[in-house]
């Protein structure tokens, strides 16, 4: 059984200026052990998403899909309380800014003693052992002390430490880290990175990790999702999405990373993600695209089969080279 | 801490300085002086009145007795009230309690409303609440206190009887030592059963008249705070938590969202002691409000100098010890960052 099983998830939030579709039609599966990858520009729904799984979500947003079930449970059917009760004990998230993700009134250890006295009763003395023991796990020298510590006292990468901390508290079968690296040091994010791995591996959890970083998703990953402008436009197993990228938006991706790059400037993809208001007709990434052709600029896309990493494509990539299978089916 | 403190402390002697100087001109620019009010339209001998004059001093120039007052000030000594013949500090003392007691229990009123109120806005923001309350909030601030205190003198207790117009305790019924000079606590130890809730009765429609302005300023000042707090990534990461919805909004938002109303209650302070001039005044509230407004009627020169001098000293206090507090509710500050 999937862990975290979603299909064809939309979120859609209610705006002053009409509604806008964050996410449109994506499925996620994820298993224990398993490390899934869902990569994207700024903007392009991966955050909200994860979000909506974990509950998270205003209440201005609208979440429906087909399916949406956790370790057996449908999220969807559940009460607002019974969610609340599974997050942050069975699904844990934590968050890109770690300096800001934690309340600066509070010490750290008071802030992961919260979990555990919410979701597992430990008492007083009990939790406070925990604590020490939890920021030992996480590698956090002097535990004990640091426990004491306030948020402003720690280093971003100390921080993001505490939040995984806090995650694991409760032994989740689930951890969705939100570009869990992106506000830290370079040297620093190979660190949380091969902490969040080698903690995955001993608890055997499910490992979502949210990421705009083509190079984060190959040393981690075991399948990768990738989204563009709130739609699933890729999915595949890392090995194959690295060796042949069937969208062309993944290509460009690929192609954009400084290890990839064959001339002296490094490519980048022209334009930007296209907002509430500037959605293109057909293809959403159409304007963007290098391989466009007038019916992408009219007529939406069908997805592609696995074999094609389910592309979103009227001609998906098949070793650089553009099919014309879809576009034939689609009738144009 | 204590160098910064000090530091706070010396600056506040410019503001002393320009304080003296502002109400000794101020008060002489008022028409009559003490011997003209006090004799009034009878009228007596010019030779009499050049004689009290002289006793008092007011013949010597200006500039001479403004030296004279802080040269007199630097030692320590207020003066003597010209109307009662007590020592200013004395009076003040004595007075004092009154209104302390009457500013702590109208901020309590305002905290004890405004903050549950606004964050209640907050979270429901834009709900039929949260507009009334943001109506209601604007009257009660721009609502002159006098109008607003005669108004539920007339309604609450003349109109429905419920409590007392005005003064402290009912003297008739209750006497006893007041060795605070809070009329509560003291009521407490005088063992007279009924005092305690009496002295309540009479303090609740002051409290309220002057607690209305910092109760309209704590609500929209708690809401506009929580609304800013709410979006921040610690309220996620506790609601990711899994902690109640009472939690997440009462700890972790709350917590944050109080360290600018503690700087708004602190600077209301000096409005608290501005409004309470015109409290104890509707209210026969006997404070230190009332004893300067008679004394400004009076010419009571002395009393009027030292009286705004210490109520002046209080409120700089006052904002000091909010400093402090700060530090108590925001370890950032606490750890010298």
């Amino acid at each position: 059984m999937t862990l975290l099983d979603i299909r064809n998830l939309t979120v859609t939030f209610a705006t002053r200026r009409g509604a806008f579709t964050a996410v449109d039609g994506v499925d996620v599966a994820v298993d224990r052990n398993e490390v899934l990858a869902i990569v994207g520009e700024s903007g392009s729904g991966k955050s909200v998403a994860m979000l909506a799984a974990m509950g998270l979500l205003p209440k201005t947003a609208t979440v429906t899909a087909d399916r949406m079930n956790f370790d057996g449970l449908d999220l969807m059917a559940l009460s607002a309380d019974r969610r609340r009760r599974l997050a942050g004990k069975d699904m844990a998230m934590i968050f890109q800014e770690p300096m800001t993700s934690l309340n600066p009134c509070f010490t750290v250890g008071f802030q992961i003693g919260e979990t555990l006295s919410a979701h597992l009763g430990l008492a007083r003395k009990a939790r406070a052992a925990r604590v020490v023991e939890l920021l030992a796990e996480v590698g956090i020298p002097d535990p004990a002390r640091r426990a004491r510590a306030y948020p402003h006292q720690l280093s971003g990468g100390m921080s993001q430490r505490v939040m995984i901390a806090m995650a694991l508290a409760c032994r989740p079968k689930l951890l969705i880290a939100d570009e869990p690296t992106t506000a830290l040091d370079v040297t620093i994010q190979a660190q949380i990175l091969d902490l969040l791995l080698r903690l995955r591996r001993e608890n055997g959890m499910g490992l979502v990790l949210i990421t705009h970083d083509m190079g984060v998703v190959a040393e981690t990953a075991d399948r990768v999702i990738v989204q563009y402008a709130g739609q699933q436009v890729e999915a595949s197993p890392t090995r194959a999405l690295f060796a042949d990228p069937h969208h062309p938006y993944t290509a460009a991706l690929l192609a954009a990373l400084p290890e990839r790059a064959t001339e002296r400037r490094l490519p980048a993809i022209p334009g930007v993600v296209p907002g509430q208001f500037d959605r293109p007709a057909g293809c959403l990434f159409s304007p963007r695209c290098a391989f466009a052709f007038s019916a992408c600029h009219r007529i939406a896309p069908r997805r592609a089969g696995p074999e094609l990493g389910a592309a979103l494509c009227h001609t998906p990539l098949a070793a650089g080279v553009p099919q014309p299978g879809a576009l034939q089916e689609a009738g144009a | 801490m204590l160098a910064y403190f000090l530091r706070r402390l010396a600056l506040t002697i410019p503001t002393f300085l320009a304080l003296m100087f502002l109400t000794f001109i101020a008060i002489r620019l008022v028409p009559g002086d003490p011997v003209e009010v006090r004799v009034g339209e009878h009228g007596i001998s010019p030779e009499r009145l050049a004689f009290f004059r002289h006793e008092l001093g007011l013949d010597l120039p200006v500039w001479r007795q403004f030296l004279d007052y802080v040269w007199r000030l630097l030692h320590g000594d207020f003066g003597v009230s010209l109307a009662t013949q007590q020592k200013v500090l004395t009076e003040f003392l004595t007075l004092f309690p009154a209104t302390l007691e009457l500013s702590f229990f109208a901020m309590a009123f305002a905290v004890i409303v405004g903050v549950p109120a606004g964050a209640i806005a907050a979270v429901k923001r834009g709900s039929v609440f949260d507009q009334a309350l943001m109506t209601v909030s604007l009257f009660g601030y721009s609502m002159p206190i006098f109008w607003w205190g005669l108004l539920l003198i007339m309604f609450v207790s003349v109109r429905l009887g419920l409590l007392p117009v005005s003064g402290r305790i009912d003297l008739i019924t209750y006497y006893f030592d007041q060795p605070t000079g809070f009329m509560t606590v003291d009521a407490l130890l005088s063992d007279q059963p009924g005092a305690f809730l009496d002295a309540l009765r009479h303090l609740v429609l002051p409290a309220i008249v002057l607690g209305t302005v910092p109760l309209g300023v704590v609500a929209r000042m708690t809401r506009s705070s929580m609304l800013e707090v709410l979006g921040e990534d610690y309220v996620r990461t506790a609601r990711a938590k899994g902690l109640s919805p009472g939690r997440v909004i009462g700890v972790h938002a709350l917590r944050n969202a109080l360290l600018p109303v503690v700087t708004v209650i602190g600077l209301s302070v000096s409005g608290l002691m501005a409004g309470a001039v015109l409290t104890e005044t509707i209210f026969s509230w006997p404070g230190v409000g009332k004893w300067l407004i008679e004394s400004i009627g009076r010419r009571d020169y002395p009393a009027l100098q030292g009286g705004v001098l210490l109520v002046s000293a209080v409120v700089i206090l006052v904002n000091l010890v909010v400093d402090l507090v700060y530090g108590a509710v925001d370890p950032r500050i606490r750890h010298g960052r």
